[in-house]
Parts: C-alpha cells; sequence; structure tokens
C-alpha cells in the first residue's frame, strides 16, 4: 500500500487539518488564507514530482496514477487556487466562517481529485460522497433563507442520488464479480452478444450508476438542482460547483464508460452511445432554451453550465464505440475544453463576486453599464461569454471545433448540427448581457473598490482565454509532457 | 517582403489594442492615427497590387507556418486574382470609413477600436487559405458589427443590430458545421489542396459522405452574408440602423466575403454539385435581382432602398458566379468591387442628406440640388453608375456578367436566366431616378434653406471614389487583367 | 481638285475635340460666377472644328477606295478564352453624311443657343450638356463595334436626359426627363438583348464581320430575326416610334434649342441610323423590314393625326418629328438604306430649322400656346421667312428638299408595298395640314397676346437663315443621283434632268396634290375662317377628344400599368409578402425559441418533490432503454 504516491493528497488534508488550527488559534483572519495557498502550492509541487512515470495503481488497485489522473491533480488544483484567491473579499466579510469555509474548499478539492484517480467501485463512491458533502456544508455557508433552502434541497437531491449510485455500483459488482474496473472490464469483454439477457443486471446496474454521475454533472434528467443550488449558494461556492465538482463527475464518468462499456457487440454499445448521446443533446437544449427567460445571473450561468455539460456529454458518447481500454482514447479535445470552460467560468464568476453587492440575488440590470464603472470587470465578463460562446479568437471556440471533429471523426453528425445550432440560440443570451454591460447606462454610481487577488485571477484568466487560441501549441506541449499521446 | 499580407491583417489589429490600452488620448489623435494606419494599409494593398504577377493563375505573396498541426491547420496566407481586389477594395473602403468617422462626437476611441478590428477580420477572411484561419476571420467581424451598430447607430439599432448577430451566427454555424465534415471526410483543412486540380482526392469523389450536404451547408453560411433572397430580412434593418462608417464597409466589403467565400469554397471545393446545382441557384440570383429592384421601388426610407438596390446588385454577382462560365466570373468579380464602390458612395451621399437634413424618409425631401449642388451631383453620378451607365463600373461589369452568362456554355439554361435578368436593369434606372427626382430635383423646399453642403473633407472622398468608378469604367482591363487567370483556373475543372 | 485624304488622328479629332470640350467646361460650372462667355466660345469652337474634318472626312470618304475608311483603336476589355473588345472607327458614306449633319445642326444650335440661354443662370452647365451630347452622338456614329455603338447610345440617353431635365426646378421638366429615360431605356434594354444574342453567336461584337455573317448566313433563322428586331426596339426607344413615343412630346419641356438638336435632328435619327447601319442584318432577317416597314408606316398616320389637335408649337414639331422618322423607318424598309438616310438628311435641316423659329417666337411672345399669337408677320419678318419656307419643304413642295426626299420614299413605297402606300399619301396631307395650321395661326391673323413684340435678336436669326439654305437646296444634292450614287454606286444623272424630270413621274404629282390639297384646307379652316374649327372640333366631338388624349397612351402607360398595375399593384404584394412573409418567418422562429423557453422554464418551480421524481424518473428510463433495446 504505497502511501508516498499519494502525497499531494495527504499534503492537503494536512493543510486542511491546520487550517482549522489557525483559524482557531490567532486573530489575524488573512494567515488562513496564506496558509491554504501555501499547501495547495505544495500539494502542486509533490504532484509535479510524481508525474512522468509510467502508469501504476495505488492501494493494489483502489487509485490509479495514470496521466488523466495527473491532469485532472493539476487542474482541480488550479482552480481552487484561483477560487480562493478570488474569494478573499468575499470571505473577508463573514470572518467567523474564514476557516471553516478555507478547510471545507480543500477537502472538497481533495475529493475531487481522489475522484479523478479513483478505479475501483469503492474508491469510486467514497471520493464522490467525500466531495459532495463537504460541499454540502459549504452551500449552507450564508445561513441566510435563501442559501439554506437551496443546501436542504442539494443535501436531500444529492442523498437520493447516493443512493442510486450505490443501487448501481452493487448491482455492477454482483454481475462482474470484480470490484476494480479493469475486473469488470475483463468481465464485460467476455459477454458474448447472445446471452446478453442474462447479464441484465448487469446493464441496469450500469445504467443506474450512469444516472448518478449524470446529477453530478448536472445533465438534462438529472439538472434540477442546479439553478437553485446555483443561486442560492454563495458566488465562490457556485464557482467551485459548476468547476470542480463538475469536472470532477466528468473526470470519473469518462474512466467508468471506457471501462465498463466497451462490448464486443457493438449493438450493446452502440446503445449506451446512443443515450449519452440523447442526454447530451437534451442537456445542451434544454440548458440553452432555459437560460434566455433568466433574470437573475446566477440562475442564467446555471443553465449555461448545463448547456456546456451537454456539449462535454458529447465527445464521452463516442467512448463506447472506439473500445480501446485506456483513457487515452480521448484525446486532447475534451481535456482541451475543460480548461477552457473552467477558464471562461472562472472569468465571469470572479466578476460576479466583485461586482455584486447583495448576497443572493442579483439580476443582469445590476450590471448595467459596467464598462463605465470599471472596464477590467466589463472586459474580462465579455470575454469570458464569448468563451463560452464559441467566439473564434478565444479558447472556446477552439475546444469546440475540436469536440465537434472528435464527434463527427465517430459519425455523430446529427450531433453536431444540434451543437452548431445550440451555439447560435446560446449566442443570444450572452449577447444580452454583453449588451447591459457596454450599453446601458450605469445602475449605480459607486465605482467597485477591490483588493489585488481576484484582479490577479481575471488577469490570468483573460490572458489563458487569450493565449491558448493564439498558441495552441503550448496546450499540446503540456499534455505531451504530461505523458498523454493522442 | 514575405510576410507583407500578415502585416496587412494584423496591423489594424495591433493599431486596435494599443488604442485599447494607451490612457487619456485626444479625440484628435485617435483620429489622425486611426487614418494613419488605414492608410498604411491601403498603400501596401496597392504595392501589392503594383506587382502582382498578372500571368500566373495560383496563389502569390503565399505565407505557411504550422498552426495546429493536429488538425492540420497551419497558418496559411495568399492572395490570387480573386481576393486581390477585394482585398484593396477593403482597404480603400476602410480609409474612406475612417475619414467618415472624424464626425462621430460620443465614445470616439471605442469607434475607432472596433472599426479597426473590423477592418482587419474582413482583410483577414480574403487572405485566409485554410478553412479555420478563414472562419476564425469569419466569425470576429459579428463583434465589432454589433457594438458599432448597436451603440452609434440611429433607430431601432439594438435589435437589428441583435438580428444581424443572429443571422450571420446562424450562418456561420452551418459554415462550422460543413468545415467539420470537410475535415472529416478528407483529413485536411486546406483551401488549396483540397481543391481537386491539386490530386488531394476532391471532396465529391470520397464516399463515405457525399459531398452535397457539405455543398449546401456552405452555400447556406455564405447565402446569409450575400444576402440571397429568403436569407435576407436582416439587411434592410442592418443597413438603414448602421452608422453611415459600418454602412460602407458591410455592403462594400462584408456583402462580398459571401460572394468570395461562394467562389473559393462552394465552386473550387464541389465543382461537381455547383455544376448540378447552378439552376437552383441562379433561379435565387434572378429572383434577388428582380425582387430587390421592386422592394427598392417600394421605400420610403432612403437607407432601406439603397439596401435593397444591393440586394438586386449582388443578386447580379451571384448570376456571373453560377452561370461558371469564364466571362461571367470574371464580370462577377468586376461586379463585386464596382458595387462596392458605388454603393459606398451611395450611402455616403445619403448619409450627408440625411445627417444635414435629419429626416431620413424621402417623402420629406426636395430640391435639395440648389442647397447641396456638391451632394446632389455625387448622388447622381453614383446613381448613374448603380444603373449601370457606360463609362461607369457598373456598367463594364454588368454587361461581363451578363454576356458571360448569356453565353456560357457550362449552364445551357443560363440564357434564360440572363434574359430575365435584365429586367432588374431597367427596375434600377427606374428606382434610381425615381429617387433623384424625388429628393434632388423639383422646387426647393423653404424647409431646407439654412442646409449646408458637404464639406471640404467629404468632397474630397467622394471625388475620390467618383473618379475610381469612372477610371474602372474607361478602362475595365486595370482589373480584368488581375482577375482573368485566377478565374481561368477554377472554371477550367468545369469544362467552362 | 485633290484633297489629300483625312489622317486617322484628325478623325479620332472629330471625336475628341467636343469631348474635350465638355471636360474643360465641366469643372468651370461653379467656381467662376463672372463671366460665363468662354464656355459657349470653347463649345463652339470644338464643334466649328469638328464640322470642318466631317467635311473633309466626307470628302475623302468620297473618293476612298471602295467609300470606306477603317481606323483600329484601343482595346476596351479582353478577357483570356473570353471576349475581346476593341473600339475602332467605321467611316463610310452613311457616317461621313451623319457626321456632316450633326456636326452642322449642333453647331448652328449652339450659336443659337449663346443669345436664346443668354439671361440663363447656369449657362456653363447649358454648353457642357450639349458638347456632351455631341460628342456621344459623334461617337455613336463613327464606332466600329456594336458594343462601342451601344456604350455612346446610352452617353445620348444620359445627355438628353440631362438636357430635358436643365431647368431641374420645374417638376414637369424633371418628370418629362425621367420619363424620357425610361422608356429610352426600355429600348436600350432590347438593343443589349440584341447584343448578348450575337455575340453569343458570333462571339464578335465588330460590325463589319456581323454585317458579312448575316450575308454569308453564318446567321440566320430565327435568332437573326430576334436579334434584328431587338436592334430595331433599340431604334423604336430612341426615335420614338409607335408603343415608346410617349416620351418625345413631353421631352418639349427642355430649352427649344435642345429639342431643335437633341428631339429634331440628331438623337432620334440616331434609331434610323442604327438600322441603316446594320441594314445586311435586317436584309437577312426575313420578317424584320416588314416590321420596321409597317410599325414605320403606322406610327407616320398615328402621330401625324395627334399633331392635327395640338395647341403648343413644339408639341406639333414633335407629332410631326415622330410622323416623319415613321416615313424614314418606312423608306428604309422599302427603298433601302440610301432612301431613309436622304430623308435624314433633309429633315435634319428643315426641322432643327422650326424648332429654331419656335424658339424665336417664344422669344417674342414668351409664350408657345398658338392661341395667344398670329399676326407675327409684321413684327417678326425674317423669323416668319424661315419658319414659311421649312414649313414649305416639311410639306413636300417642288423646289425644295423636302419634296425630293419624300419622293424617293413615295416611289420606293409604291412599287415594294403598295398597302403601305395609302399610309404614306395620307402621312403628306396631314403634314401639309397641321404645318401650315400653324403657319396661319402664328403669322396670319391678328395679334392675339399683349407682349410688345420685338424681331430675335441677329445672332438668332443668322443661324436660322444659314439653315434656310441646305432647308432649300439640301434635295438638289441627289438631282444627279449622288447622294444614291454613294451608296448604290451606280451611275450619276445630268444635274438640271434630275430636279426638272422627276416632274415627269406621275408619282409626283400625286404627292404635289396631297401637299396642296392639305395647305389648301388649312387655309380654308384658319384664314378664310369657311369652317370654323371650333365648330368642326364640335361636329366631330369623339374623333376631337380622342386625338386631344393622345389615344389615351399616356393614361395608358403612366396611370394603369405603371401606377395601379405595378406599383400599387404587383410591388405592393411583393412588399406585404416580404414584410409579412420573410421578416415574419424570422421573427417566428424567435418567438417558437422564446416560447419553448418559457414552457420549459415553468417545471422550474422549485418544488424538491418534483425535482426528486424527475431524477429518479430519469434513471428508470435510462435503464429500460439500455435493457431493452
Amino acid at each position: 500500500m504505497n502511501l508516498d504516491l499519494l502525497r499531494p493528497e495527504i499534503c492537503l488534508a494536512v493543510t486542511a487539518v491546520v487550517v482549522i488550527a489557525v483559524d482557531l488559534l490567532c486573530r489575524h483572519k488573512w494567515l488562513v488564507t496564506v496558509v491554504s495557498i501555501a499547501g495547495l502550492l505544495a500539494s502542486a509541487g509533490l504532484a509535479l514530482s510524481l508525474s512522468g512515470g509510467a502508469s501504476q495503481s495505488i492501494g493494489n488497485g483502489l487509485f490509479a496514477l495514470d496521466a488523466y489522473a495527473i491532469y485532472f491533480k493539476f487542474l482541480f488544483l488550479g482552480i481552487t487556487l484561483l477560487a480562493i484567491l478570488a474569494s478573499v473579499d468575499y470571505v473577508n466579510r463573514l470572518p467567523k466562517l474564514n476557516g471553516e469555509f478555507h478547510a471545507l474548499v480543500l477537502t472538497a478539492a481533495l475529493g475531487a481529485m481522489l475522484t479523478a484517480a479513483a478505479q475501483d467501485i469503492i474508491s469510486i463512491f467514497l471520493s464522490i460522497e467525500l466531495t459532495a458533502i463537504s460541499l454540502y456544508a459549504l452551500v449552507a455557508m450564508l445561513k441566510n433563507s435563501k442559501s439554506s433552502e437551496s443546501a436542504v434541497k442539494y443535501i436531500l437531491l444529492g442523498a437520493v442520488n447516493s443512493a442510486i449510485l450505490l443501487f448501481g455500483l452493487a448491482l455492477v459488482f454482483g454481475f462482474s464479480g470484480a470490484t476494480s474496473l479493469h475486473g469488470i472490464w475483463q468481465a464485460v469483454h467476455s459477454i458474448r452478444p447472445e446471452n446478453i439477457a442474462e447479464n441484465a443486471g448487469f446493464l441496469l446496474g450500469s445504467a443506474l450508476t450512469l444516472s448518478g454521475l449524470a446529477f453530478k454533472i448536472a445533465a438534462v434528467p438529472f439538472h434540477m438542482w442546479a439553478p437553485d443550488v446555483y443561486e442560492g449558494s454563495p458566488t465562490p461556492i457556485t464557482l467551485f460547483l459548476s468547476t470542480v465538482s463538475k469536472l470532477a463527475g466528468f473526470s470519473i464518468l469518462a474512466r467508468f464508460v471506457i471501462m465498463t462499456m466497451s462490448f464486443q457487440s457493438d449493438a450493446l454499445s452502440n446503445t449506451f452511445g446512443i443515450t449519452l448521446a440523447v442526454i447530451s443533446a437534451a442537456s445542451m437544449t434544454a440548458g440553452n432554451l432555459l437560460a434566455i427567460k433568466q433574470h437573475s445571473i446566477k440562475r442564467l450561468l446555471a443553465y449555461s453550465s448545463i448547456a456546456q455539460s451537454g456539449y462535454m456529454l458529447m465527445l464521452i458518447a463516442t467512448a463506447p464505440i472506439n473500445s480501446s481500454p485506456s483513457t487515452d482514447g480521448y484525446g486532447y479535445s475534451l481535456l482541451c475544453y475543460m480548461i477552457a470552460f473552467a477558464l471562461a467560468e472562472l472569468a465571469v464568476f470572479t466578476v460576479i463576486i466583485i461586482a455584486s453587492k447583495h448576497a443572493d440575488h442579483d439580476t443582469t440590470d445590476d450590471y448595467a453599464g459596467l464598462a463605465k464603472r470599471s472596464p477590467l470587470l466589463a472586459c474580462a465578463m465579455t470575454l469570458g461569454l464569448l468563451s463560452l460562446m464559441g467566439m473564434p479568437p478565444l479558447v472556446g471556440f477552439l475546444g469546440k471545433f475540436c469536440v465537434f471533429i472528435e464527434v463527427a471523426q465517430h459519425g455523430l453528425v446529427w450531433l453536431v448540427i444540434i451543437a452548431v445550432v445550440n451555439s447560435v440560440i446560446s449566442a443570444y443570451y450572452y449577447l444580452k448581457i454583453i449588451r447591459t454591460i457596454w450599453m446601458e447606462a450605469p445602475a449605480s454610481t459607486d465605482n467597485i473598490k477591490s483588493s489585488i487577488a481576484p484582479k490577479l485571477v481575471l488577469l490570468v484568466s483573460c490572458f489563458g482565454l487569450l493565449l491558448f487560441c493564439v498558441l495552441p501549441m503550448l496546450l499540446i506541449k503540456y499534455f505531451e509532457w504530461l505523458g498523454l499521446h493522442y | 517582403m514575405t510576410h507583407i499580407l500578415s502585416v496587412i491583417i494584423f496591423l489594424p489589429l495591433v493599431a486596435a489594442i494599443a488604442l485599447a490600452f494607451l490612457p487619456r488620448l485626444p479625440a484628435k489623435a485617435i483620429k489622425y492615427s486611426a487614418t494613419a494606419i488605414a492608410l498604411a494599409v491601403l498603400a501596401m494593398s496597392l504595392h501589392l497590387f503594383a506587382n502582382f504577377d498578372r500571368s500566373l493563375s495560383g496563389m502569390q505573396f503565399e505565407v505557411i507556418n504550422p498552426w495546429i498541426p493536429a488538425l492540420s491547420a497551419n497558418y496559411h496566407l495568399g492572395v490570387d486574382g480573386i481576393s486581390l481586389p477585394l482585398v484593396v477594395l477593403t482597404a480603400l473602403l476602410g480609409l474612406v470609413s475612417m475619414l467618415i468617422s472624424w464626425k462621430i462626437e460620443t465614445r470616439i476611441r471605442e469607434f475607432f477600436i472596433w472599426l479597426l478590428v473590423l477592418e482587419s477580420s474582413i482583410l483577414g477572411v480574403f487572405c485566409s487559405l485554410n478553412l479555420l484561419l478563414f472562419f476564425i476571420f469569419w466569425e470576429i467581424e459579428v463583434i465589432p458589427v454589433y457594438f458599432l451598430i448597436s451603440i452609434w447607430g440611429s433607430g431601432s439599432k439594438r435589435n437589428s443590430a441583435m438580428k444581424y448577430v443572429l443571422f450571420t451566427l446562424a450562418g456561420s454555424a452551418l459554415m462550422l458545421a460543413g468545415i467539420v465534415c470537410t475535415y472529416y471526410v478528407t483529413g485536411s483543412l486546406e483551401m488549396y489542396v483540397l481543391e481537386p486540380g491539386n490530386g488531394m482526392g476532391s471532396i465529391a469523389m470520397v464516399p463515405v459522405m457525399s459531398s452535397v450536404p457539405i455543398f449546401f451547408m456552405f452555400l447556406a453560411g455564405f447565402a446569409v452574408k450575400l444576402p440571397v433572397v429568403p436569407l435576407h430580412s436582416w439587411q434592410p434593418d442592418t443597413y438603414s440602423d448602421a452608422p453611415i462608417a459600418v454602412n460602407i464597409l458591410l455592403s462594400g466589403a462584408l456583402a462580398k466575403m459571401g460572394a468570395y467565400g461562394i467562389i473559393r469554397i462552394c465552386i473550387s471545393l464541389f465543382p461537381q454539385s455547383s455544376q448540378r446545382y447552378a439552376p437552383i441557384m441562379l433561379t435565387l440570383a434572378v429572383i434577388g435581382i428582380i425582387y430587390g429592384g421592386i422592394l427598392a421601388l417600394r421605400q420610403t426610407h432612403l437607407k432601406r432602398l439603397i439596401a435593397y438596390s444591393s440586394m438586386s446588385h449582388m443578386g447580379f454577382v451571384l448570376l456571373g458566379i453560377f452561370a461558371l462560365g469564364q466571362t461571367s466570373m470574371v464580370g462577377a468579380s468586376l461586379q463585386m468591387v464596382s458595387h462596392g464602390l458605388i454603393t459606398a458612395l451611395l450611402f455616403i451621399t445619403a448619409g450627408i442628406v440625411i445627417e444635414k437634413t435629419d429626416k431620413p424618409a424621402i417623402a420629406s425631401m426636395g430640391g435639395l440640388a440648389r442647397q447641396m449642388p456638391a451632394t446632389a451631383t455625387f448622388f447622381v453620378l453614383a446613381g448613374l453608375g448603380a444603373l449601370g451607365l457606360p463609362a461607369t463600373s457598373g456598367f463594364a461589369a454588368e454587361f461581363t456578367t451578363l454576356l458571360g452568362s448569356f453565353s456560357s456554355t457550362v449552364v445551357d439554361s443560363a440564357q434564360w436566366f440572363t434574359a430575365v435578368a435584365l429586367l432588374g436593369v431597367l427596375l434600377s434606372a427606374v428606382y434610381i431616378l425615381w429617387t433623384i427626382q424625388r429628393v434632388f430635383y423639383g422646387p426647393a423646399l423653404s424647409g431646407f434653406d439654412n442646409v449646408r453642403d458637404a464639406g471640404k473633407l467629404e468632397r474630397f472622398y467622394c471625388g475620390l471614389l467618383v473618379i475610381i468608378i469612372f477610371v474602372i469604367g474607361i478602362c475595365p482591363t486595370i482589373l480584368t487583367s488581375v482577375i482573368q487567370n485566377s478565374v481561368t483556373g477554377i472554371v477550367s475543372w468545369m469544362g467552362g | 481638285m485633290h484633297i489629300s485624304s483625312i489622317t486617322p488622328e484628325f478623325i479620332w479629332a472629330i471625336l475628341w475635340l467636343p469631348l474635350a470640350a465638355f471636360a474643360v467646361i465641366a469643372p468651370l460650372i461653379r467656381p467662376f460666377p463672372g463671366k460665363a462667355e468662354p464656355a459657349s466660345f470653347i463649345s463652339i469652337a470644338a464643334v466649328g472644328v469638328s464640322f470642318v474634318l466631317s467635311c473633309w472626312l466626307l470628302i475623302s470618304v468620297w473618293n476612298a477606295d471602295g467609300h470606306q475608311i477603317l481606323v483600329n483603336g484601343l482595346n476596351w476589355l479582353s478577357i483570356t478564352n473570353g471576349p475581346v473588345f476593341n473600339f475602332g472607327l467605321l467611316l463610310d458614306p452613311l457616317s461621313a453624311i451623319m457626321l456632316v449633319v450633326v456636326t452642322s445642326v449642333s453647331l448652328m444650335v449652339q450659336i443659337y443657343s449663346r443669345a436664346y440661354m443668354h439671361s440663363d443662370a447656369s449657362y456653363r452647365r447649358y454648353f457642357a450638356f450639349i458638347s456632351l451630347f455631341t460628342a456621344s452622338m459623334l461617337g455613336l456614329i463613327m464606332s466600329a463595334n456594336l458594343l462601342s455603338t451601344f456604350i455612346f447610345w446610352e452617353l445620348v440617353g444620359l445627355s438628353s436626359y440631362l438636357l430635358i431635365g436643365f431647368w431641374f426646378h420645374r417638376p414637369s421638366a424633371v418628370a418629362a426627363a425621367k420619363k424620357a429615360f425610361l422608356i429610352t431605356r426600355i429600348g436600350d434594354i432590347g438593343f443589349l438583348a440584341a447584343l448578348l444574342l450575337l455575340y453569343s453567336r458570333t462571339n464578335t461584337l465588330d460590325i463589319l464581320t456581323l454585317n458579312s455573317s448575316a450575308v454569308t448566313a453564318v446567321l440566320s433563322g430565327s435568332v437573326l430575326t430576334l436579334a434584328a428586331l431587338g436592334l430595331f426596339l433599340g431604334a423604336v426607344g430612341k426615335s420614338g416610334q409607335f408603343p415608346l413615343h410617349i416620351w418625345l412630346p413631353d421631352a418639349m419641356e427642355g430649352p427649344t434649342p435642345v429639342s431643335a438638336l437633341i428631339h429634331a435632328a440628331t438623337m432620334v435619327a440616331a434609331g434610323v441610323f442604327l438600322v441603316g447601319r446594320m441594314y445586311p442584318l435586317f436584309e437577312a432577317a426575313p420578317h424584320a423590314l416588314t416590321v420596321v416597314g409597317i410599325i414605320g408606316a403606322f406610327t407616320a398616320v398615328f402621330a401625324g393625326t395627334m399633331g392635327l389637335v395640338m395647341k403648343d408649337i413644339k408639341r406639333v414639331l414633335a407629332y410631326s418629328t415622330i410622323s416623319q422618322l415613321g416615313l424614314m423607318f418606312l423608306g428604309l424598309s422599302v427603298g433601302g438604306v440610301w432612301v431613309g438616310i436622304f430623308y435624314l438628311f433633309n429633315h435634319a435641316f428643315f426641322k432643327a430649322l422650326l424648332f429654331l423659329g419656335a424658339g424665336s417666337i417664344n422669344h417674342a411672345t414668351g409664350t408657345f400656346d398658338m392661341r395667344e399669337m398670329g399676326g407675327l408677320r409684321k413684327k417678326l419678318p425674317w423669323t416668319c421667312a424661315c419658319f414659311t419656307l421649312a414649313a414649305l419643304s416639311l410639306a413636300g413642295i417642288w423646289p425644295l428638299a423636302g419634296f425630293f426626299s419624300k419622293e424617293g420614299v413615295l416611289a420606293a413605297v409604291w412599287d415594294k408595298q403598295p398597302v403601305l402606300f395609302a399610309f404614306a399619301i395620307v402621312t403628306t396631307f396631314l403634314t401639309a395640314f397641321y404645318i401650315f395650321r400653324v403657319v396661319f395661326m402664328v403669322f396670319a391673323g391678328k395679334y392675339r397676346g399683349e407682349q410688345h413684340l420685338h424681331e430675335s435678336s441677329k445672332s438668332m436669326l443668322l443661324p436660322m437663315l444659314i439653315l434656310a439654305v441646305p432647308a432649300l437646296a439640301s434635295g438638289w444634292l441627289n438631282a444627279n443621283g449622288g447622294f444614291e450614287g454613294l451608296f448604290e454606286g451606280h451611275a450619276t444623272h445630268g444635274f438640271l434632268e434630275g430636279i426638272v424630270g422627276l416632274l415627269a413621274h406621275p408619282l409626283a404629282w400625286i404627292s404635289l396634290a396631297t401637299a396642296g390639297l392639305g395647305i389648301l384646307l388649312a387655309y380654308v379652316m384658319y384664314i378664310k375662317v369657311w369652317i370654323k374649327p371650333d365648330r368642326l372640333k364640335g361636329g366631330l366631338h369623339p374623333v376631337y377628344a380622342i386625338l386631344t388624349r393622345k389615344y389615351w397612351m399616356d393614361d395608358l402607360y403612366e396611370n394603369l400599368i405603371a401606377r395601379s398595375l405595378l406599383y400599387r399593384g404587383a410591388f405592393q404584394i411583393a412588399q406585404w409578402f416580404d414584410h409579412v412573409v420573410i421578416d415574419g418567418a424570422t421573427n417566428g422562429v424567435a418567438a417558437i425559441t422564446k416560447a419553448a423557453a418559457k414552457h420549459t422554464s415553468r417545471t422550474q418551480n422549485g418544488a424538491l418533490q418534483l425535482y426528486a421524481l424527475v431524477a429518479v424518473m430519469g434513471a428508470l428510463i435510462i435503464a429500460l432503454v439500455v435493457i431493452l433495446v
């Protein structure tokens, strides 16, 4: 049980504990932030030392340490670091919860990293629950009626879904006889097409696991919780929910689909592929349609992130069709799209964190004339929204373009058409926000003050958005350095 | 000198970014620097025009370096006989629109930033030879136009800007699907490589997915821009609500992107499908000519009238392109340049009239020739160009197009379409003369006595455009010598 | 005496001089409000030199071999494996004579205009447009390529538009200019269609090659007829023949010298010239010439009848021009090129003289309405003499030019198309009647207006007197068959024998008799007043009403076709279609998406139980799909 392979995760856990201690002992609240940032950086350093090696399993098969897991480790650490930096002012406004906020964010990040690396049914469920529980507490942070109502919704629906997930995993284990994904893969591969009937239990199990994971990424049939929770919870947590928790869900969903759905008979894998494609098309269309009528900016962004998860799901729908066991089958497009999505969400939500005065409900009109009040925020928001829309000079377009090419490569051209039409519908409501920012008279005249850290986050994300489209070679070199091959 | 194309495209973009970050620039400095940049771009494009080798039919001044090798998308620029005149036209119209915008007072810096970004994106479209690069420049153009119309426009500027953006995005979404399918079918995004002539195996040959749907995806994307009849409802609103400087670039350069796209992608990459579906497109072209003419006659708002007349003239371009004949294609490219100049002059003079009398409706105008003789003369000259009077570029272009499409051997039914298109020539005479009579001639109305005529600067660039229109009209070989060889390349696959 | 043949530079000079005059005067239009004189000097000098050169050209063409000079010109447009157009000059008897006519009439009219337009504010603009017109008319005559003919053809149309609408502050003038341009434009579309047709069959537009290919039957059958009819449609538009004639009477809104130059002598003759120039095409096309003849004959009578009732001198002269042009087309269709062109040659001079006379009458009485004139012969003796002389020549009285050309047409019509001969004779009678109705109403009787009458100034009378000479003598040119010889090239007979000998021919007496009858009827009605005109009007009221309403042709075109059928009918439907269907469709798509959005968002009502239910149902559906499918 070579624990030293789990160095980054252990370091993060230790930091979480130290943060709580620091919060108790000393009066300077900024020290807490410094410690958590130091912990994150240390964990990143440790993860750096692990990367590059051959892919191996930790704890006899519980967790995998391959390039795919390391990519996600760096992704989650990076997002958490930027999220904490972005919420420095926000957290100062509620001093007593400073320590808890940082600790829970770190544990959620830890859970996400473990989810990405999980390779065994048990470790999958454990890490998902770790992330979920720390997020339940974070959502309820604000203690006002709206925040607690959304927290209760999130907890109850989360519980329902954990039950579905657990039931599914149990069935999968029952019929395949193995708990590790590789074992399941061998079992699945040996099923001959004609005796599918008696393995119906296995199919039911994988379908239910799919539904459980779909809840995590807020795909359509399970997206109902997203708008209320995103609106109710404090903005940094909404940022965290829509990036780290969603991408963690995607990482494990991708791994699960690759491992358990590559049947010999392509009839079966086609049905899974088509169901995933239908779910993705549904979430794209529903997400975009619902976003049109929204006035509250956080609900609108919730729907837009549902639509974005639809786009990402498109690629996972192609996974069952090619049956190579390794997760490298995705190539760079999904991973590149995730980076683009994360950067865009960071930019947009940081602007909301800085600009929003009243905690829970702010409509798009509150952002009227933002350009006159602070050009930096307006530019960052516009760049973020344009990247979400898929406008060319930004990395969002490159991500979308690569995803479309991958999906077309697998013959799902009808899905590409739907996605393309959806991006036009999404253009409508993104442009409505951009219009309110740039063209209306400023809603209020007090200028927006914010410390250096959030501005730094804005600069980093805008720079990332613009740079990667002009020089995509950097991204590709980064993937190659990680060990992923195309 | 090899990287001159990159410099031409990115100079305005860099200038725009510089303008954005320089603090506290006085209005005059912004205006002069933006005009200087536009002038430099024009000078460089004229330099290109001068040393363009008229005998070659392939690409010149080419630049290729890898950009995203994974997708075989490399940064490939090049100019040939069809795109070079359009580059020069865009540079010229860019300079003219800068000069016009000296009258803008509100948020001057942003206006010039967006104008420079718009100009560089249009130049990018005309020079890029890689489908991905082409699409990126094609999409960049949407945002500046949206901002320019919705902030500095007039009338119901907000929703005509939104209408324009959604229409263009819908068109380009279809185009994106087309590009993706082309990549999927042939595995390469290089326009020049994909052309059947270069042995890369034309798209039509690959059985995996028939090339007809891809052809129509691209065609729909370009048809929105052109605008072809059923997809034109954005044009009158956008043209009547946009500020004059944007109007010129919209009608002068952006409409040509659609036509250029059709020639460069639909015709060159899909010769068989374009030949098979030419009659349908010819019908749309002729409908566009007649329909545009009829509706122009019915308009009461001066700029909407010019918008519909521009649609009718672009119908001629489509007629010339899809007649797939050597002369008709040369005529179509000539018509693109001449229509750009003439409509720009029409819009400038209409803008001066509306600005000085601040009444866009034609009914409220009359007898302005006495108060505004210079503007009246320029409008009449532009109008004569629009109705295709000999000695103006309008006639040279229209005659070559009609001649080419009438005698085109490739599409046998082209003769009947050209015969009907002749009615369009008559219609354009009707609505142009009707407008001149209502706006400029007739008894001088007392309300306009204190109306000032066009200023010195306005006379300068109106005169410049008039001179160019007449030079091309009197001796069209300046342009046709450039265009003809690259058209032979394209038409040869058609057996034209 | 042997004069060296004209060199190409001078031939080009004929065309470039007026164009240069236009180019010099045009920019001067505004800056110097002061002295306006130089403009007229430049323009008159240019036309004068052109006139001398074209006389020299006529002589050189006379003794050039085959009576033809070809000058190859500059390349206008050439496309690789596509069309190659280079514009040269073709000088043969037809164009040489037309050159002389155009330059001489233009010179006289410009000298006349110096005085006529003296008080006008935009004096320079007038002379600029007149030189532009002269240049484009000369270009039209001399061009060797049908495309350059078409280019100058449209430039002539443009300058007529600019000159008709010269006083653009008068709405009626502007409307007339627009009407003229549009109606001639319809004709031009026919011309353009013919060009396209000819090019698509022979890949060239060079006149000589086209004519020879028509003769050698390379071009034949329905294509040739269609092309010929297309060219004829262009000619009908420009010369104001039957279907497209309504613009010519309204074109009288322009200044009188303009009407004299453009709408009497030169531009309207362009149609006849075009048919003459492409005559082999018409000859080879089976039915084209008969169509030309029929239209010509019908227009002659049709316009002649309308000329009877007009009250405005210029309108009468306009209808008379249309009628005479009808006769020219008739002459062309039956007698060959020289008959039509000889008629055109004479007609140009005396019709220009009539218009200049009308201009000087207007200068004196300040109006064109004949009811306010009368008894002007005492106050305007010279104008009266010239006007009456030209009237006699128009009516076709023996020693004058009109008689000889009319005789040529009648003789040709008599032996080729006897049916149309009746039309010709009726036209002769009508012409004689309405021109002498004008003469008697204007010069005879006592003055009905109250203006202080005075004879026009010398600089107006001089050109009229100079024009009177050819009006008198131009007929004698063909006395010895010289004019005909120039075209058909057979021998010439004695001079006197030509003039007097013609009288021996019975036809001459028939035409003289009908002309005399017409003059007598006019004399009886307007001098002796045995038959009171207004009682006649009462008696033949329906006929009179039809004629004054110009057979309702104007209303048919303008109100019925243009306004109600097209503008308020078809075009309104198109606009409704565009508004409702196209805009409706786009807004509809937007509305659908909005409605869909509204419905789906209603499901988000915040009820926790609903969310859980949807989640579980979703899971179940996925499981079922996976198992069953």
